[in-house]
């Protein structure tokens, strides 16, 4: 990405334009040059970050990383978040229901490793969930990735 | 028709002229041919619509249509006795930057690997309509 100041306004482009006009004419053709400069994005967390209005530092043009305004109370984001961890292991367990269905319709007992892996689950979902309520922090909250499930 | 000469003898009064009559039957002749239809052909027109010149920096508008050149560097050109109306051709390659004057509209995109023709058309006193076309 390149960027220009055009009477004081930086505006960005995804690369130099093919045809540029300015107070010298119209140019074509250009490579880098007439007032482009190099746009360097920090690499930032989009969860509890944001990018500042873009700047000219050391002849590229770039951006702060500041915080993100969080408006959710702790509380709102520990109460999401268990949510969240709950369609999760939901969505998992939800896989094998029909083995706990078929047992109570038909009395055929369910397989050992799938009864195993429900209990599991559920352990993890009490553990984390645990984990989630004793955070203090909101971006604690915020950046706490939820683990990944694969029950087949 | 060849454009017919009053004979006008070598002095005055020397009686080798045309009579007067003979003379503005060639006049009116001379005229219905020019007043007609299609009189104008490309033979007739002058150089500066109808030559090629080498471009150095200047597009004189005024010496020939098509200007060619090859830029070995970037290249600003200039333009001189432009007129409303007209229509000139540049042909250029060089992968290198080229600026001609503002431009108000633009069409077209510059390709520095192949030969480009640059059409301007002349639209105002300093506006200039840009289009490119590219070989292939």
């Amino acid at each position: 990405m390149i960027a220009i100041n055009l009477n004081g306004e930086i505006k960005t482009f995804s690369k130099i334009p093919s045809v540029w006009t300015d107070e010298n004419g119209t140019h074509f053709n250009i490579k880098e040059g007439f007032g482009f400069k190099d746009v360097v994005t920090p690499t930032y967390d989009s969860r509890i970050e944001e990018l500042s209005a873009i700047k000219l530092v050391d002849n590229v043009y770039t951006y702060d990383v500041i915080d993100r305004v969080i408006v959710q109370t702790l509380a709102e984001l520990k109460t999401q978040k268990i949510s969240n961890l709950k369609s999760i292991i939901g969505s998992q367990l939800q896989k094998t229901d029909w083995f706990v269905i078929r047992q109570m319709d038909s009395g055929e007992v369910a397989p050992q490793e799938v009864i195993d892996s429900r209990a599991n689950l559920r352990t993890q979902s009490n553990t984390i969930g645990t984990e989630i309520k004793a955070l203090t922090t909101k971006k604690a909250v915020l950046t706490y990735d939820l683990p990944t499930f694969n029950l087949q | 028709m060849a454009k017919q000469t009053i004979g006008i003898g070598t002095v005055a009064n020397d009686g080798n002229g045309d009579p007067l009559r003979t003379a503005f039957t060639k006049a009116n002749e001379n005229f219905t041919e020019v007043y007609a239809d299609g009189f104008t052909s490309y033979a007739r027109i002058a150089d500066e619509f109808k030559t090629s010149a080498a471009l150095t920096t200047e597009v004189d508008f005024a010496t020939a249509q098509v200007f060619t050149k090859t830029l070995t560097a970037a290249a600003t050109l200039t333009f001189a006795n432009t007129g409303i109306g007209m229509v000139k051709d540049l042909v250029i390659s060089g992968d290198f930057a080229l600026t001609l004057p503002s431009g108000t509209t633009v069409a077209g995109v510059y390709d520095g690997t192949v030969s480009n023709l640059i059409q301007i058309v002349v639209t105002g006193a300093t506006e200039y309509w840009y289009s490119i076309s590219k070989s292939i």
